[in-house]
């Protein structure tokens, strides 16, 4: 009887996934369908791009399919609402989700594993740029899919830097120091020469990242080497000194990201790092406020070093039909297109994720006009991701409270922090 | 020559100077977060940033409306928040004013009970609710209606009490008188209580004016589609702070989002303060 019930469940599970593959394989849109599209592209000229590529693939696709992007506000918001959703059973069809929360929703099933569109469709995987690859394999299956996905670049001001001797981008973080703290003392503190905003798993993992190989998070995902190689308490102890001699701005308690520009297009910061996602709003400003803008690789203890991060596309594997899961893929397909890849990448500054994007008249001009652009693509011979793991969402935020604490709260010494944080990782891994 | 006289009367014009400069250093304290949203929202970003900042716009513009208008499908937004609004406020006064009336002037079986209820209903946060909120709406199909931002709010707790407090104050006697002349409930409601509660009524329809209008975070959680989304949620999308906060954009589309509330303010004010200082039926 055992038995007998053991090849029942085998069969219908069989049966279900079939069904699966029989749907992909058949694709038939034989009714209209809606899907729903949930988001964190709201600035300005995100949400126009993403504005026009819904109006395009509504208007043109021919299989009644309709799109509803719906902004959720930032990635942690979308992760939020999205988790949220799935529990209440009314969870969107397709959402863009960041990189730290992958693992968690790939780890638990929440995410169709896309494989029989990919294979059906014969969509060429080796398309897309392997620097921007590691997020979309889940235990052999095909979990999501680059979209807004960046790097990190350092933006500065080339008058200021070439002022103090420097007439090119620094191509060391000593060499970014030594000139940064010139701006600061010959500006007799008025321009400090360089500012980091806390993000423990972007800005300050590629940092830790120069020193150890492997950044905040061990490469398999399971540990925090970094807190007994001394890697993490070198980076930290630095970091306090740059800003407690002045030269390297503290971010602010609120809104960091935003005023860190402020001060810079104010002429009061000389650079700062800041996602290359946001490359052409930064760059608008930058012209309004007549400065002339260097977009440079980011640099680590040594030599160059960077991370990944950003957005990727995942159908969600709950409550969602077969229906609106076909319809979901033929976006994404739609999205992965040269001309939508190229668009993104020139509209915003995210990454052109396809290697055949890269060839289009859309890039090659962008590339010609500026550099900045050509080199956040160049820089991912340099660039690693923090690694996938399901611990990446909490640790990330554990490492990025125990830095608030230090830089911005200044009542902890380097050494109490790495201690908190080994006591902390015990309890995470 | 000093006399007594006019020593009063200096103490007088210093106390009277003493007064009007605390209410001159008031007025500018509660004015100047306006006067800074409408001249900032002149400004250009650039102007907008530079410290020491501008009191008058150097290049007066109206870029940034333009922004918000290109941006925004205004009209929308702005339709639901109004009919999301308007919707609460009739609601919660049909549902209040005769609830109150009960509470203030019926006794019946349960009554220290209920008003006990309304109490505690008064003191949850909507934080504790809204998870059950969201699965119960979300079971009934109704998140991408504008009714998870009405229903829940049919009924304050808050506007209940108020009027209860204003019905308590009616003399029972002309209650009484009103009933000997055949006058049935309803008309006793409308043409007696509401009459002499009538800035208690206004109170409590500004409020529930001003926390339906400036919500932000019900809507958002309980609305998966732009379609049902108040104007609140559409102003917080000009926001990007990844990108550096455009203060010129935020603050033209916060003067949208104020101006209704500060028009409905100067028109009732003197109702509100009456509410406020309530001296009774005379």
């Amino acid at each position: 009887m055992k038995k007998l019930f053991v090849v029942l469940l085998m069969g219908a599970v069989l049966l279900g996934s079939a069904q699966g593959i029989l749907f992909a394989e058949a694709a038939a849109f034989t009714e209209p369908v809606t899907i729903t599209f949930w988001h964190a592209r709201g600035s300005s000229v995100d949400a126009q791009w993403l504005e026009k590529s819904i109006n395009e693939f509504n208007a043109t696709n021919n299989l009644g399919i309709t799109v509803e992007g719906v902004y959720q506000g930032y990635f942690s918001d979308v992760q939020a609402k999205t988790l949220a959703a799935i529990a209440a059973g009314d969870p969107p069809t397709l959402a863009e989700i960041s990189c730290t929360a992958i693992p968690l929703l790939a780890t638990q099933d929440l995410l169709v594993d896309m494989t029989p569109y990919v294979n059906r469709d014969g969509f060429d995987m080796n398309n897309i740029v392997e620097a921007v690859s590691d997020y979309i394999y889940y235990n052999g299956q095909i979990v999501t899919m680059p979209y807004t996905r960046g790097t990190a670049i350092m933006y500065y001001n080339k008058d200021m830097y070439a002022e103090v001797g420097l007439d090119r981008a620094p191509t060391t973080l000593e060499e970014l120091n030594h000139y940064a703290k010139l701006i600061y003392e010959n500006s007799n503190g008025a321009v400090q020469g360089i500012g980091y905003t806390i993000e423990a798993n972007y800005y300050q993992h590629y940092l830790v990242q120069s020193l150890n190989g492997v950044g905040i998070l061990d490469a398999d995902g399971t540990g925090a080497s970094c807190l007994e190689d001394g890697s993490l308490l070198r980076f930290l102890t630095d970091w306090y000194e740059w800003t407690e001699e002045g030269w390297c701005a503290i971010p602010a308690l609120s809104s960091a990201s935003s005023v860190v520009q402020e001060d810079f297009n104010n002429k009061s910061l000389a650079a700062f790092v800041s996602s290359s996602n946001r490359a052409t709003t930064i760059l608008n400003n930058a012209k309004a406020n007549g400065i002339d803008l260097g977009m440079s690789y980011t640099v680590g203890y040594g030599g160059y070093s960077a991370p990944i991060g950003g957005g990727s596309l995942g159908i969600i594997n709950r409550d969602n039909s077969d229906l609106e899961i076909a319809a979901a893929w033929e976006f994404i397909k739609f999205l992965m297109t040269d001309a939508q890849v190229a668009g993104n990448h020139v509209a915003s500054g995210v990454l052109p994720v396809t290697y055949s994007s890269i060839e289009t008249d859309i890039i090659q001009d962008c590339w010609a006009e500026n550099e900045g652009y050509r080199i956040s693509y160049e820089q991912l011979d340099f660039a690693s991701e923090i690694a996938f793991s399901p611990h990446v969402s909490e640790w990330s935020s554990i490492v990025k409270s125990a830095m608030s604490q230090l830089i911005q709260g200044r009542n902890i010494t380097p050494e109490e922090v790495v201690e908190n944080l080994k006591a902390e990782a015990a309890m995470v891994f | 020559m000093y006399s007594k006289h006019t020593g009063l009367d200096l103490r007088r014009g210093v106390t009277s100077g003493i007064s009007f400069a605390f209410k001159l250093f008031m007025l500018v304290l509660f004015l100047f977060p306006f006067y800074w949203l409408i001249i900032t929202s002149f400004k250009t970003y650039g102007e907008s940033i530079v410290f020491p900042p501008t009191l008058i716009p150097r290049n007066f513009t109206l870029a940034a409306f333009e922004q918000v208008f290109s941006r925004l499908n205004l009209w929308n937004y702005l339709k639901n928040s109004i009919i999301v609004t308007l919707s609460v406020i009739i609601i919660q006064t049909l549902v209040g004013v005769p609830a109150a009336y009960a509470l203030a002037r019926y006794s019946f079986r349960g009554k220290g009970v209920m008003l006990a209820l309304v109490m505690a209903a008064f003191m949850v946060p909507t934080q504790i609710t809204f998870i059950t909120v969201y699965i119960m709406m979300s079971k009934l199909r109704w998140l991408n209606t504008l009714l998870p931002q009405i229903v829940p709010f049919g009924a304050s707790a808050y506007g209940i009490f108020l009027l209860r407090q204003a019905f308590m104050q009616v003399p029972a006697d002309i209650i009484e008188a009103a009933r000997l002349d055949n006058a049935s409930e309803l008309k006793i409601i409308t043409r007696i209580m509401l009459p002499a509660a009538r800035s208690s009524l206004m109170t409590v329809s500004l409020f529930s004016f001003v926390g339906s209008w400036n919500s932000y975070f019900w809507p958002l959680v309980m609305s998966n589609s732009e379609k049902v989304r108040p104007l609140t949620l559409a102003i917080e999308r000009l926001k990007d702070q990844d990108a550096g906060i455009n203060w010129p954009v935020i603050m033209a589309g916060n003067m949208i989002m104020v101006l209704p509330v500060l028009v409905i303010f100067l028109l009732l004010s003197n109702k509100i303060i009456s509410a406020v200082g309530y001296r009774g039926i005379k």
